[in-house]
Formats: C-alpha cells, structure tokens, sequence
C-alpha cells in the first residue's frame, strides 16, 4: 500500500488517526521522558508523602514522597522499550520460521506446527509468569518471555499466508526464474504477508505493555523503586483503600491510554488492510 | 450420534495426546531450568551437611539420568504425586484441593457476570446495528480490552469501599470475625447454605462481586464481539430472509432461529474465557488477598518454592487443553457442519 492511500484511510477513519497521533505522542514521551520531568522520579520528600494533586506536583506524590507526574512520564520509556523490543523479537523470529514452515512443508512444517500447539496450550499471563521465574527475575527475562509467548501469533500468520501463496502464479513464476529458497521467502512470500503482520504488531504491542505490568504489579520482572506503571499501580494497591487514589489512578490511565491506542489502530489497520473482516 | 461423528471425536481425542506430552514435557524441562539447585534448597538447615544434601538428591532421584527423572516425573504425575511445598510443608496436591474451590467458585462468579452483560448487549447491537446501543456495544468493547482487571477492582475498591461504604473490605472471602461454616464443598456459598446459615451465604456473595466484577471485565470484549459478529452473520443469512418471507413473529425468528446459529462461535470463546479465568486470574487473586491456587502459586513462585508453581504450571495447561476439546466435539455435536480440528 503506498503512503498517499494509507493516509486517505487513516483520514477517512478518525479515530484510527487519533489513536496513531496519540501513539506518536506517546513515543516522544518515551524518547524524551526524563528530559521533560520536573523532578528526579526517584528523589524522596518525606515531609510531603502522599499530597494530592496540586500546582506543584500534577499528579500528587506518592508514600515516599515521590512525585507521581515525573514518575508516571518516565516509566513510558521503559513499559515502551519492554513491548518494542519483544514484538520486534517474536515478529522476526515468528515470520522467518513460520514462512519457512509453510512455504518448504514436509517434516520440518510437522514438527514446528506441533511445537506450536504446545506453546498455545498455556495460558499466556501463565506462560509469561514460569517464563520470568526460569530466566531469573529481570527486566531482560520479560522481554524474552513476552517475545517467546507472542512467537506463534506470528507463526501461525506467516505460515497460512505463506502456504496459501505456494501456489499463486507470481510465487511459481518466482521459482521458475530460478530464485533460491530464501529468496523466495523473503522477496516475494514475505512482503506481501505484511497487512495483516503489521495488523498483529500493533495488537502485540498493547498485549505486551498489560503483560509487563501485570507481571511487575505481581513482582515479577521490574523491580521496585524503578517508575514503571504497574509497580505503581501496586504500591498505591492500598492507598486506594485509605483514599489516596491518584497514586493509582495516573499509572492506571497511563497504561489503559497506550493500551487502548495500540488496540485501536490495530482495529483500524485490519479494516484497512482486509475490508471483509471490518468489525 | 453417527458413527462418522463419532469416529471424529475419536480422532481428535487422540490428536490431543501429543500436545498434552508435550505440555508434560514443557514442565519438567521448566522445574530442571529453574535457578538452584532443589536439594540445596531442601535441604536449607543448619545442620545440613554435603552428605545429608548427597542423601536428599537420592531421595529425590537427582543422581540418576535425565531420561529416568523423566519416567519418575511421569509416575509421580500418574499418581497425582506433585511434590510438597517448602513454605506450607504439605504435599501440593492437598495445597491445591483446599485452594481450588475458592479459585472455582469465584470463577464461576466472573464467568456468569461476563455473559450476562456480554450477549444481551451482543444481541442487541447486532439487532439494532448502528444504534445507540450498538454505539455503546463498541465503548464497551473498547474499554473491556484495553482495561487491566488490578487496576479496574482497584477503582472499583476506590468507590463502592471508600467513597460509598457499600462493599465490604476488599481482603479475603469472609470478614476476620465471621465464622467460617465447616468445610464440606470448599464453596464458601454452599458451606454455609448446608448449616443454614444465610447470614454468611449473604456475606459470601457480597465478598465476591468485586473480585469477580474485575476478573469479567477482560471476558466482555471477545464474548460481547463474538456475540454481535455471530448474530450479523445468522440475520443476514438466507434462512432467516426465508422466515421472514414466511411471515414468522420477529421474536420467534430472533430465538428459535437465530440465536442458536449465532452461538456457535460464542462457544469456543466462552470455553477460552472460562479456562483463563481457571487460571490466568493470579493478578485478581492477588489484589483482593483471594485464597485460591493463582496466589497461591504466585506467592509460592516468589518464595521460590518451585514444586507448587510446576504444578500450577501442569495443571492449567491441561484444563486449557480439555477445555478446548471439549468445545470443539461440544461444536461438533451442535452443528452437523462443523468440522474438528486437527
């Protein structure tokens, strides 16, 4: 697709728009984070723990004294780094064997599809969890497990779309002219696979952010005092209770934000590039 | 049921076997790749010395080959032997039986609230497509997905327990000064409707909306999409352009004819729903101090008692396995047409 039709859509459909200007938005953030910020994310104030709201701090401060506004802005980069880095793994990883798989068949299509169904036999949140605890408790272990939980979403893709293509014309024309394997894979299967991995990209994305939370909010992966949303929606966990809710309220809308947008444009894109499965 | 059908179901039960191994496999590959060595671990006394650690990797069957681990692993698994969990000291299986019921019933909770705000709205939009309340369908939709259930039971915490008073405190299945009925179910609600005591059947009850109202919300979206995409597909079909021709009463068309034809791809989403709830509800669990096996588990994980967290491991894959065979021949016995996988 080239750029002119994908923008006529996107302006044709305003909240896909939307939801991609606010992802854009929220990527500055993340590269531009810590040079934003009023204050040292981790700098304590204890005679000032717990303030709501105010002009001087956005989003109140924390039961250390931390200024929630600060933190909530620079945790953007680490929760986008974290997604980034293990979509881009699962994707690469996913599409080459996956295309390789469909596209050669035979024992090695065998072997591969049943390794697949095993990894989709646990639940993700699940998989995610035992994943971490073998790789040892850090940041590194979430990105590696989330890469190795999305992997068969994009097997599977890349494996229907390029079995389905053996077969077209272009793709035989291709083989007869001579082009090696690989060759076939990556410069006729491959790019015309791209709508609907881009699609799965931008949902992955959005999986990958509620994963990273949801397993610092059990204390897996990041590790406290470092501003991430979900040990923030953790630590404020009992503040709620007391009433102190914009401890988790910010970190909260922050999450749901990127979430939202990335599954939004997911939507949008999937409409753009498969018209008959507009939902 | 023909005997094609029934040939099928063979055949899909026996492609279920492979993956099942292979769970089996995933499990004890992961208990071998977790960090430390388990009898050092065991073995976490004073007066352990390197002979009684020798002693306790025999007992455990660690000196032998990796292969008859593996068979050992597969006769402890056959006689539901999983171990014993070094923070409770009891073997996991009893760890689980105890905790399984609360896990159960507040699942069964969540799962009820999801359909019952996910298809009547499912419907409705379909019906009234492009209405208001398809409009308010797709908001619904859209917060449902995007919307961790920590952070929706926390604002739910946040107004029905502090602002309004009307929940109770958010920790647990009972108050700390409710006596618990004796334990014959497990199911807190059925406990103590046994003894009559409909004062702590209301207690129950009360104690699991909000943990159940922040475990349904991630179902609504797929239950609520598979519901309204499913009666669009059955009201523009032919057969039902047929009844309408025939002059048969909208409603009648609408739940004779079709809603059961719209149900079909509900199904195998409220199985996924349904077996997730089973076990990816660890962050709910957690949240309001629910005694079920997902804090259980991650509490276990965290202590790095790893016996419990192979079996939690185990046992949900299976369910998500059984689960996902079951709706499929489910599928198939419903509808003529559908085809097993596999």
């Amino acid at each position: 697709m080239t750029g002119s039709l994908l923008l006529y859509h996107l302006r044709r459909n305003t909240a896909t728009a939307l939801a991609a200007v606010i992802i854009v938005g929220l990527f500055l953030v993340a590269l531009l984070g810590p040079a934003l910020v009023p204050y040292d994310p981790l700098a304590t104030e204890m005679q000032n723990v717990l303030a709501p709201p105010s002009a001087a701090h956005w989003f109140g401060t924390d039961q250390l004294g931390r200024d929630i506004f600060s933190r909530v802005i620079v945790a953007t980069r680490l929760d986008f780094a974290i997604a980034v880095a293990a979509v881009a793994i699962s994707a690469l990883a996913g599409i080459t064997v996956g295309a390789m798989s469909g596209y050669v068949g035979g024992w090695f299509d065998g072997v591969m599809s049943r390794v697949v169904d095993v990894m989709m036999a646990f639940p993700l949140f699940v998989a995610a969890m035992a994943l971490v605890a073998v790789f040892g408790n850090s940041v590194q272990s979430v990105v590696l497990a989330t890469s190795i939980i999305n992997f068969p979403f994009y097997f599977r893709l890349a494996r229907i779309e390029a079995a389905a293509r053996r077969e077209i014309g272009y793709v035989e024309a291709a083989i007869i002219n001579g082009n090696s394997t690989g060759s076939v894979i990556f410069r006729f299967l491959l790019p015309n696979s791209l709508p609907p991995v881009i699609v799965q990209i931008s949902l992955n994305l959005g999986w990958a952010i509620l994963n990273t939370s949801g397993l610092a909010f059990i204390g897996l992966g990041v590790a406290p005092p470092t501003p991430e949303w979900g040990i923030m929606i953790q630590e404020g966990a009992s503040m709620m209770m007391s009433g102190e809710w914009w401890t988790v309220l910010f970190p909260g809308l922050a999450l749901v934000l990127s979430v939202f947008c990335f599954s939004l444009l997911g939507d949008g894109l999937r409409d753009i590039a498969d018209p008959r499965r507009r939902s | 049921m023909k005997y094609r059908t029934l040939r099928l179901i063979l055949w899909r039960l026996l492609m279920a076997l492979p993956i099942l191994f292979g769970v089996i496999v995933v499990t004890f590959v992961l208990i071998r790749a977790l960090p430390g060595d388990p009898a050092i671990a065991y073995a976490s006394g004073p007066s352990m010395d390197q002979e009684d650690i020798e002693a306790i990797r025999r007992a455990m069957g660690l000196d032998k080959s990796v292969f008859q681990q593996f068979l050992i692993y597969l006769s402890n698994i056959a006689h539901l032997n999983f171990g014993t969990s070094m923070i409770t000291g009891q073997p996991v299986l009893q760890d689980f039986a105890e905790r399984l019921p609360a896990t159960i019933e507040l699942a069964i909770v969540a799962f009820a609230m999801s359909l019952i705000v996910a298809l009547p709205v499912g419907v409705l939009a379909a019906v009234y497509r492009d209405s208001w309340i398809d409009q308010l369908s797709r908001v619904i939709t859209s917060i449902s997905a995007a919307m961790p259930g920590f952070f929706f039971g926390l604002i739910l915490i946040f107004i029905f327990y502090f602002v309004l008073s009307l929940a109770p405190e958010p920790i647990g299945r009972l108050s700390g000064w409710t006596i618990a009925p004796p334990t014959v179910t497990g199911f807190m609600t059925i406990d103590a409707a046994l003894i009559g005591d409909w004062e702590v059947v209301r207690e129950a009850i009360v104690k699991m909306l909000m943990p159940a109202a922040s475990m349904a919300i991630f179902a609504v979206a797929p239950l609520m999409r598979m519901m309204r995409g499913g009666m669009i597909d059955a009201l523009d079909s032919d057969y039902i352009k047929a009844a309408r021709a025939y002059g048969v009463p909208g409603w009648k068309i609408l739940l004779q004819y079709a809603l059961p034809n719209a149900m079909l791809p509900v199904l195998a989403t409220m199985g996924m729903v349904l077996s997730t709830m089973l076990g990816a509800n660890i962050m709910i669990e957690k949240l309001f101090a629910w005694p079920g096996i997902g804090s259980y588990s991650v509490n276990a994980l965290i202590g790095v008692d790893y016996a419990p967290v192979q079996a939690f491991v185990l046992i949900v894959a299976v369910l998500f396995v059984l689960m996902t065979l079951a709706i499929d021949i489910l599928s198939a016995a419903i509808d003529p047409r559908y085809k097993l996988k596999g």
